[in-house]
């Protein structure tokens, strides 16, 4: 019993350690010069300096921008379109509702992946290519938020319409006043996989960008290191830590409001 | 319409007088409900008194929470008309029909404190705050929550909810309140606390009530008229006295009283041909020197009372007889019963036969 415990802490602490190395070596490198990219010396100095590099070879602040907007954007479509759907799919009558629901299940059942060369022609065809707003649409509506939302609307006792509507509440204000809060943890829980998901997202960006106005960060970078200009690993380093950065601080900052929503989660 | 007719209800209250002086009667004439392939409700006809407490009382599934939902306006009848103060309520939304609402799990929003619970109507239909918080401390003070009034209900107990529930029905002012089974979830004690404070509550209120429930003795206890269902018709509607002292039929003879009356095959009582049941109430009987042999199989002490399972002619029938006088001795035991006591009903039918044809044994 001991050792097994024993055992799974070793686990862990093991898988933490791989999974925390390569960002030990981002961190190592970044802040110190170049010449210590393969030698560690506690004493090396510390530097800055390859951030002011990074930031002024690339139009970074653009790609924050982007980023930011592009994120914001579909985070926030997401959520009022699932909001909708999820409460007509939970509570709602209206024919061909099972239809459409089983639709909805198909697109979890794709990898998104799948459909990245039928994206790119219903973009171009909408004259959305390289655009911000093309590289949301794909995923404004979903599926998975859909489903997960519907689970958690359809806990709500029915009782509580009931209570709402004898005191005159509307379809809106039920939602808004009663199940929107219900579901908090849903919300903030999807809200945490949606910005992660798109913050990170890479290939259907490079695909469907190809200008500096429309660029996330993600490609951005990549075109940054990939750039033959002998850049130093140090540089490319800063630059990735700059655009995981600000994720990485959010979730530490918040990573105590989001556990202690799970809890309530739980409880409710 | 419905705001003017709440400010001068508000009115009455700070007056210290009944918050529904004019709370309306409700009629249903041959209402039914039916769900694809399922008849909840089979045309009903019921008079619901103003200013009375109507129970709906019957076995599970009988139909009673769809008659309400169906007074509340939740359901629309697939047959027949409800009308409130004379006025026929057809496609009427819920929060139109001037009716407050308690229900079985006292549906709480979780995610709200007391207070806000409390005022949530009020804030739907955007109740100028003072008013809003005036009335909160009235209904809080009546229902002894004031302390409670930042808590979750997570954090209340059940009798405290219920309260709570209830606090959200009286804040609304309005005249009639629907309840389906509001003290199913309390422990026995507590429900014999809160029936006598609903019945005063609607008393000093003057509400309509009208209250579901399964439970006969809050049925007795609480009820003005009390409307008795079985399979979707009513069985039988009348005050607590009329329906325990004339059941209709066998089955309003059953399932009010408890024990319940007795059903004897009239012929082993010589009290009537074949073909007809006799009731009578427990407490009716006695064991005497004369009458109807029987013999005594069990007996069951109560403190107070003794309940004494007999034998009559191949029938079993409890006798409540009080406890001090101990479980009755000797072979040859005969049965006797108050004079006027036995009711006839027709076996095949179950209904209730005119009182005349029944002859006491003496
Ligand atoms: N929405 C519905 N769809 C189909 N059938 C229903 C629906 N609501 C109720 N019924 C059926 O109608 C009948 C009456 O139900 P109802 O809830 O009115 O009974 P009840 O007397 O309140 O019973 P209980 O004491 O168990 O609450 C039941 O057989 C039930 O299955
Ligand atoms: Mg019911």
């Amino acid at each position: 019993m001991r050792a097994g415990d024993r055992l799974i802490t070793f686990g862990g602490w093991l898988l933490a350690l791989l999974w925390v190395a390569p960002l030990a070596y981002a961190i190592w490198t970044a802040f110190h010069p170049s010449a210590f990219e393969t030698r560690f010396d506690l004493l090396a100095p510390l530097t800055l300096h390859n951030f002011v590099d990074a930031w002024g070879q690339a139009p970074f602040a653009r790609y924050f921008l982007n980023t930011v907007i592009l994120v914001t954007m579909i985070l926030a479509v997401q959520l009022v379109v699932g909001t909708f759907a999820a409460f007509a799919f939970a509570r709602l009558n209206f024919p061909g509702k099972s239809v459409v629901f089983s639709l909805v299940l198909l697109q979890l059942m794709i990898m998104p992946d799948v459909l990245l060369v039928e994206n790119y022609r219903t973009m171009r065809m909408l004259g959305l290519v390289d655009t911000i707003f093309g590289i949301g649409l794909p995923y404004m509506a979903s599926a998975f938020f859909i489903f997960l939302l519907r689970q958690t609307f359809l806990q709500v006792p029915t009782e509580l319409d009931d209570a709402a509507r004898i005191e005159g509440a509307s379809t809106l204000t039920l939602i808004r006043r009663v199940y929107v809060p219900l579901a908090k943890p849903t919300y903030v829980a999807f809200g945490l996989i949606s910005v992660s998901a798109h913050w990170n997202n890479y290939v259907w960006p490079l695909i469907i960008t190809n200008s500096v106005s429309a660029r996330p960060l993600t490609v951005g970078l990549s075109i940054f290191s990939a750039s033959d200009s002998g850049i130093h690993w140090s540089v490319i380093n800063a630059a990735t830590l700059m655009t995981s950065g600000p994720l990485l601080v959010g979730f530490l900052l918040f990573q105590r409001a989001f556990v202690q929503s799970f809890m309530r989660a739980g409880i409710k | 319409m419905t705001r003017v007719s709440s400010q001068t209800q508000a009115a009455a209250v700070s007056a210290g007088q009944p918050s529904a002086p004019g709370a309306p009667g409700i009629v249903l004439s041959a209402v039914s409900k039916e769900f694809p392939g399922h008849t909840a409700v089979a045309g009903v006809d019921v008079h619901i008194g103003a200013g009375e407490l109507t129970v709906l009382l019957g076995p599970s599934g009988c139909g009673k929470s769809t008659l309400l939902r169906l007074i509340a306006g939740f359901e629309t009848p697939t047959a027949g008309e409800i009308a409130m103060a004379g006025r026929s309520l057809g496609a009427l939304p819920p929060a139109e029909r001037g009716i407050a609402m308690v229900f079985q799990h006292y549906a709480l929003f979780p995610h709200l404190t007391v207070a806000e619970n409390i005022t949530f109507g009020l804030s739907v239909r955007r109740t100028a705050k003072a008013e809003m918080g005036d009335r909160l401390m009235r209904v809080a003070r009546m229902m002894g929550l004031e302390q409670l009034l930042d808590r979750k209900p997570a954090q209340l107990s059940g009798g405290q909810q219920q309260r709570v529930a209830l606090a959200r029905a009286v804040i609304s002012e309005r005249p009639v309140c629907l309840m389906d089974e509001p003290l199913s979830n309390l422990d026995a004690k507590l429900r014999a606390e809160m029936r006598v404070e609903i019945r005063a509550l609607q008393q000093r209120l003057g509400l309509t009530m009208v209250y579901v429930t399964h439970d006969q003795v809050e049925a007795m206890t609480m009820a003005d008229r009390i409307v008795l269902m079985n399979a979707g018709r009513v069985e039988q509607e009348g005050t607590p006295e009329d329906i325990y002292a004339r059941p209709a039929s066998t089955f309003a003879a059953r399932f009010i009283g408890s024990p319940p009356m007795n059903l004897i095959p009239a012929e082993a009582l010589q009290a009537g041909p074949a073909g007809r049941l006799a009731g009578l109430r427990p407490e009716d009987m006695h064991l005497a020197d004369t009458g109807v042999p029987v013999s005594v199989k069990g007996s069951e002490y109560l403190g107070a009372d003794l309940l004494v399972t007999l034998d009559v002619g191949g029938t079993e029938a409890v006798l409540r007889q009080p406890a001090r006088h101990g479980l009755p001795r000797g072979e040859r035991l005969h049965l006797a019963w108050a004079p006027g006591a036995l009711r006839l009903f027709d076996a095949g039918s179950g209904r209730a036969l005119p009182h005349e044809t029944t002859h006491s044994s003496h």
